[in-house]
């Protein structure tokens, strides 16, 4: 008798070539193998077209073919297999991977920008929530401004390049012909306040208060840690709150404060 | 909501969210892909919720992988019943399939022998997830590219079997009933006889390609990607007079054209209904 368990551990090992299967298989000859075929291909499609559909700039910006083959590649590698039944959250690897992908070595900020969009593809079908207002500060006085604790909306990441993904990005939307490799990185904040995922791209030190307040400092730290940096905090503010970039507010204590 | 409830739907891709919200195209009900709302928040579940409050809705999951060996993935189960308790689909369903072993998941409906122990295994795990969803669940037959030395059951008596074991139905695929016929030799007809008609809940229509290989060697393969086959509509009619009534679907997945292409396969599966049963419930 046929142990169902020892089945099907024999075809995953078969789908990733370490065996073969053609012994469970009703008929004998070339159609075995052509039958068994047309599964690891549904497999590698399947598999293939859920990177297409997470990472659809990358796919624009090194083109089908060879994002194709980066993908091919990435699955044959038998590492990256999913572990659950959706192949949405599946993926997050692809960028480390396409660090030591050597067809596309020559383009350095091609994983970085994988990540940004990971980074996007992440908020898109994170849980909804409001982001404040300006009107959700209507009844805080200006002598508790300082105590303010501020918490970053749950869709909001940071990610930080070396590269000026920015410049990627305008050449994949078509806006810019070519990529400047300035000296310049980039600095992005990816959030999805309502039903577009958006990004921000951020000078040094907003990148730094975003950080800061991110760690879970109150304002009064925040500012203190960033004395030296030119920052309008009226400006970063009013653009947190025209952005949707906040999800709450507390107040802190004397006491934590110090 | 609509205030008939016709009898053939649509799959719903989402090509078509915006076009089905702003022209609310008379079919029956909509079906999706259970998984591709398994996210938290987002656009794709805000279409649905929209969406929702116009049609009937059917939930058909491709990742629950109900013969596994090593048992359902519970963290799966859970989420589909949050979704469920949300969409208060009218039909939920799954596959006569297996996708995922030891912890990895190989995105295919892949073939399970049909034995006896396959038999005992695939009903415990039907009746652990119609017992945590608190409802019946659906089971589709799949198109299949090999068959099992070991198999001591026919496809049909296997379904059957299971569905009387556990209360389940059957989702009867015509197109997988015609693929799967043309890759092993079985006689399509004498398959949809053995079908037995109590027992079926919702019926699939959809299109399939042919895939030649090097020797000569021609397969169907399941891509969902054309309009259906004069065959399969052969067959669907057969169904009918076999006394087979359920609600029916247009499904198509890779290739996907305009609505129109699918409104009007809806009307021509609709059209050969009898005028009494266009509309369920």
């Amino acid at each position: 008798m046929v142990s169902l368990l020892s089945l099907q551990k024999d075809f995953f090992e078969s789908y990733q070539g370490r065996s073969s299967f053609a012994n469970y298989l009703k008929g004998e000859g070339p159609s075995s193998k052509h039958r068994l075929e047309i599964y690891y291909n549904n497999i590698t499609f399947a598999l293939r077209k859920a990177l297409a559909i997470s990472y659809p700039l990358t796919w624009k910006l090194i083109g089908e073919d060879c994002a194709n083959g980066a993908a091919y590649a990435f699955i044959q590698a038998g590492t990256f297999l999913p572990i659950g039944g959706t192949l949405d959250k599946w993926s997050s690897a692809f960028p480390d991977f396409l660090d030591h992908f050597s067809p596309t070595q020559n383009l350095a900020y091609l994983s970085d920008f994988a990540r940004l969009e990971w980074c996007q593809h992440v908020a898109y079908s994170l849980e909804d929530k409001r982001p404040l207002t300006v009107h959700d500060f209507k009844d805080v006085a200006p002598e508790s401004y300082a105590k303010l604790c501020l918490k970053l909306h749950p869709t909001v990441q940071l990610f930080s390049s070396p590269y000026p993904l920015d410049q990627v990005m305008a050449v994949v939307k078509g806006e810019v012909d070519t990529v400047e490799l300035d000296n310049r990185k980039a600095n992005a904040l990816i959030v999805r306040p309502c039903q577009s995922v958006n990004i921000h791209w951020l000078s040094e030190a907003e990148f730094t208060f975003f950080l800061f307040i991110h760690q879970g400092y109150p304002l009064i730290k925040v500012l203190e840690k960033m004395e030296n940096t030119a920052i309008q905090l009226h400006e970063i503010l009013s653009f947190c709150l025209q952005k949707g970039l906040f999800l709450e507010y507390t107040f802190t204590s004397e006491q934590e404060e110090h | 909501m609509l205030k008939t409830k016709k009898l053939v739907g649509v799959g719903l891709r989402q090509p078509h969210y915006t076009y089905v919200l702003e022209n609310k195209p008379a079919v029956g009900w909509f079906e999706v892909h259970s998984e591709n709302f398994f996210g938290e928040g987002g656009p794709a579940l805000m279409f649905l919720e929209k969406i929702r409050e116009t049609y009937p809705l059917s939930f058909h999951g491709v990742g629950l992988s109900l013969g596994s060996a090593d048992g359902i993935d519970k963290t799966h189960l859970k989420i589909l019943k949050k979704r469920i308790d949300r969409f208060s689909p009218f039909l939920v369903s799954e596959h006569l399939s297996w996708s995922k072993i030891q912890g990895r998941y190989l995105p295919d409906l892949l073939p399970i022998p049909y034995t006896k122990e396959v038999l005992h295994l695939f009903s415990q795990h039907v009746d652990e997830t119609q017992t945590y969803l608190g409802r019946e669940i659906l089971i589709e037959n799949p198109s299949s590219y090999l068959e099992y030395k070991c198999s001591t059951f026919s496809e049909t008596d296997f379904l059957s079997t299971l569905c009387r074991a556990t209360g389940a139905k059957i989702l009867l695929d015509v197109n997988n009933v015609y693929v799967s016929a043309f890759n092993h030799g079985w006689n399509p007809r004498a398959y949809l006889q053995a079908i037995p008609p109590d027992l079926v809940g919702e019926i699939h229509l959809a299109g399939h390609s042919s895939q030649t290989f090097a020797g000569g060697a021609t397969f169907l393969v399941d891509t969902h990607s054309t309009c259906v086959c004069e065959e399969v509509w052969a067959l669907y009619q057969q169904a009918i007079q076999q006394g087979i009534y359920a609600p029916v679907l247009i499904e198509w997945d890779e290739d996907i054209p305009d609505f129109a292409t699918l409104k009007a396969e809806a009307l021509k599966a609709e059209s050969y209904l009898p005028q009494e049963r266009i509309a369920y419930g």
